[in-house]
């Protein structure tokens, strides 16, 4: 049913909020997590509803266009009536930034993390060769932390992130890993030349588990009020925490496209083809993702790649 | 054709409850999923890969040239499956009813055999006999839950004791609740009345579903297709062809003229735990005698039929791993397998993969 399929990357240039709606802890509103990794994630349906937002404000009118949107995204209305054109996997995680003691902060990822991309770029289609080799996702042993040979975040053959210490191991793997992403993954805009380049000597590859606990320990949570206007002092029981993902996360998700399956399909929109150009011609650079959108939250820079 | 079916993050395989907004805002799924939403998906994928045009749900409700046409395209597609299998392409089987556990203590399996002389009977059925094992005095017995391996499944058809090693379902899937809310584009908030829960699968990573399927069917080698609710997509690949070595289990069936067939899928009988034939104790050329039955709490297999836009009608199927035992009476064990072996006994579904069955062999030792 799926013809074809690209792979967006959303790099978070503020905190993203996708609230998973429940909480048990501490913190009042945490994000949505994978229930079987507990890492981070963003959930197909609020990305789908976002990238829906982005094309409706875009075209607002534009009657043909409206059309496309509702073969592409479904309709608004009488769901029975079709299904929509696209689907998405939820985003997952990439790449993590962790405050490192040299280099300010490092991107962390981990063995599994990195099979499972591979394994989504395969079936995406899209080729996970570097300098015409396999990427090649390394395996980590306990403390030990893979670096690229070129990398800026060693300190005495450590890698301290946050409070904890690795030992630093250069690894050509890492390198091959670093220079896929940085080449495919990230921002293509002239801003991000100097990220693509940090991110050759700030990669940092951990074991499994040391990264899980970075994602579930070191997200930003941030504490908010409110302030009541006549005495300028907190109101009673506004007081809330809200968990983040830090700005400098890199995610991925698949976007798959099928043919068009309502009625009326203008003739130049028949395929799972067209369905893909008219995500690419909507040409997002920026969008907004997740909740606290007023206060500055969210915003993501997207690029596509393959298909 | 076989293939390994991957999803590419959670599945939302719906029960029949209702689903709605404000009133019944939770969408549960079941787990494993009816074989019929697989079904499905490959009618969509084989008519798809053979540019198959779909016409719009509005446009399709009694035209009946269309239908026939999809129906003509698809009519021999049979499946047997989904099983759950590991990376590897080794299957897990459901449990079978007669294998139970001992209630408190951690994976510690015994299994029920019907009496030889029972000194109690049940008020079902006089020519049956009651199922039964000897516990210790403190010990009782429930259900067992998860899955059985291939390899020890054959060690179970072939009537041999085993220290059972189950799959527990936590080992293969975890359910993961999301909620989700409307939010218009025009306001920026969530409407009112407008929030659900919906309960996702999502598989643990090293698992996925092997499907037989049969018939004529255009499948490129690997590809990806809808899955479930919510357009959730899965990616499947073709592998090697299913080997089932079933010699063993014929010897034993040989040796006892004695089998039980058990149901690898739900299976729909008109007369609710049985089947007609069952009851007569002949069929395809075979005459048997039930001795023997385990089977679980009904099930209620639905659907939803898009094109009438309505609930399928809700049928009570005998579940999976329900086991019936027999005496065969006349007949060869070759013809015995033939007739049943990874074939449908279901009264209905029959191609969408229900009922069906395994044979295995048994004594009341």
């Amino acid at each position: 049913m799926f013809k074809r399929a690209k792979v967006l990357f959303l790099y978070t240039e503020t905190p993203l909020h996708t609230g998973s709606g429940s909480s048990l802890s501490v913190v009042d509103l945490p994000i949505q997590r994978e229930r079987h990794t507990n890492l981070p994630m963003v959930q197909a349906s609020g990305l789908k509803g976002s990238l829906r937002d982005y094309a409706e404000q875009n075209y607002k009118n534009d009657a043909n266009a409206k059309t496309k949107i509702t073969l592409v995204f479904g309709p608004e209305k009488d769901g029975s009536e079709h299904a929509g054109a696209i689907s998405f996997t939820d985003a997952r995680l990439l790449l993590f930034p962790v405050r490192s003691l040299k280099g300010i902060f490092a991107w962390v990822t981990c063995p599994s993390v990195l099979q499972r991309f591979v394994r989504d770029l395969t079936i995406a289609g899209v080729s996970a060769k570097v300098d015409n080799k396999d990427l090649n996702v390394p395996s980590v042993s306990d403390n030990e932390a893979l670096v690229t040979n070129t990398s800026e975040v060693i300190v005495d053959n450590k890698v301290v992130l946050e409070e904890f210490s690795f030992i630093a191991e250069k690894r050509s793997e890492a390198d091959g890993i670093a220079k896929w992403i940085s080449e495919n993954a990230t921002p293509q805009s002239d801003e991000y030349k100097p990220w693509k380049e940090k991110i050759l000597k700030n990669l940092v590859i951990l074991p499994d588990n040391a990264f899980r606990d970075f994602t579930e320990f070191s997200t930003e949570v941030i504490a908010r009020t409110k302030i009541q206007t006549e005495t300028k002092t907190v109101a009673p029981g506004a007081l809330w925490y809200e968990e983040h993902l830090p700005s400098d996360t890199l995610l991925y998700s698949l976007a798959l496209a099928s043919d068009p399956l309502g009625a009326n399909k203008p003739n130049d929109f028949q395929t799972a083809n067209d369905v893909l150009k008219f995500i690419a011609d909507l040409q997002i650079d920026r969008f907004q993702l997740g909740g606290d959108e007023t206060v500055g939250r969210g915003i993501v820079k997207l690029r596509i790649l393959g298909g | 054709m076989r293939i390994f079916i991957e999803p590419l993050d959670v599945v939302l395989f719906r029960d029949g409850k209702p689903f709605s907004a404000e009133e019944d805002i939770i969408a549960s799924s079941i787990f494993p999923p009816f074989p019929s939403t697989f079904y499905g998906a490959m009618r969509t994928e084989t008519l798809s890969r053979q540019n198959f045009k779909f016409q719009p749900l509005s446009q399709i409700k009694n035209n009946s040239q269309y239908l026939n046409q999809i129906d003509s395209l698809t009519h021999d597609l049979r499946i047997v499956g989904p099983f759950i299998a590991d990376e590897n392409h080794l299957e897990y089987f459901p449990i079978p009813k007669d294998i139970v556990e001992i209630k408190g203590q951690d994976k510690k399996y015994i299994r029920l055999k019907p009496t030889i002389s029972p000194t109690f009977k049940s008020d079902l059925s006089t020519d049956i006999s009651p199922l039964w094992v000897k516990t210790n005095y403190d010990e009782h017995i429930e259900d067992g839950k998860g899955f059985i391996s291939e390899s020890q499944m054959k060690i179970y058809l072939e009537g041999r004791q085993d220290k059972w090693s189950i799959l527990n379902p936590g080992e293969v899937f975890h359910r993961e609740e999301r909620v989700g809310i409307k939010r218009p584009g025009a306001t920026k908030t969530s409407e009112e009345g407008f929030f659900y829960i919906a309960e996702f699968v999502r598989l643990n990573s090293q698992f996925g579903f092997t499907l037989d399927i049969e018939g004529n069917v255009t499948l490129s080698d690997n590809g990806f297709f809808r899955l479930g609710g919510e357009s959730r997509a899965a990616s499947y690949r073709k592998i090697e062809d299913r080997k089932w070595e079933d010699d063993a289990i014929k010897k034993k069936v040989r040796e006892t003229r004695k089998f039980k067939l058990y149901l690898l899928s739900h299976a729909i009988f008109e007369k609710g735990w049985i089947a007609d034939w069952m009851h007569t104790g002949e069929k395809d050329g075979l005459t048997f005698k039930l001795i023997s039955a385990c089977v679980g709490k009904p099930v209620s297999v639905g659907g939803f039929d898009i094109v009438e836009n309505r609930p399928k009608p809700m049928k009570k199927a005998v579940p999976a791993g329900s086991v019936y035992f027999f005496e065969l009476l006349e007949g060869n064990v070759d013809e015995l397998f033939k007739a049943f072996q990874f074939k449908s006994i279901s009264d209905e579904k029959q191609k969408e993969g229900f009922g069906i069955t395994l044979v295995g062999g048994w004594n009341n030792v």
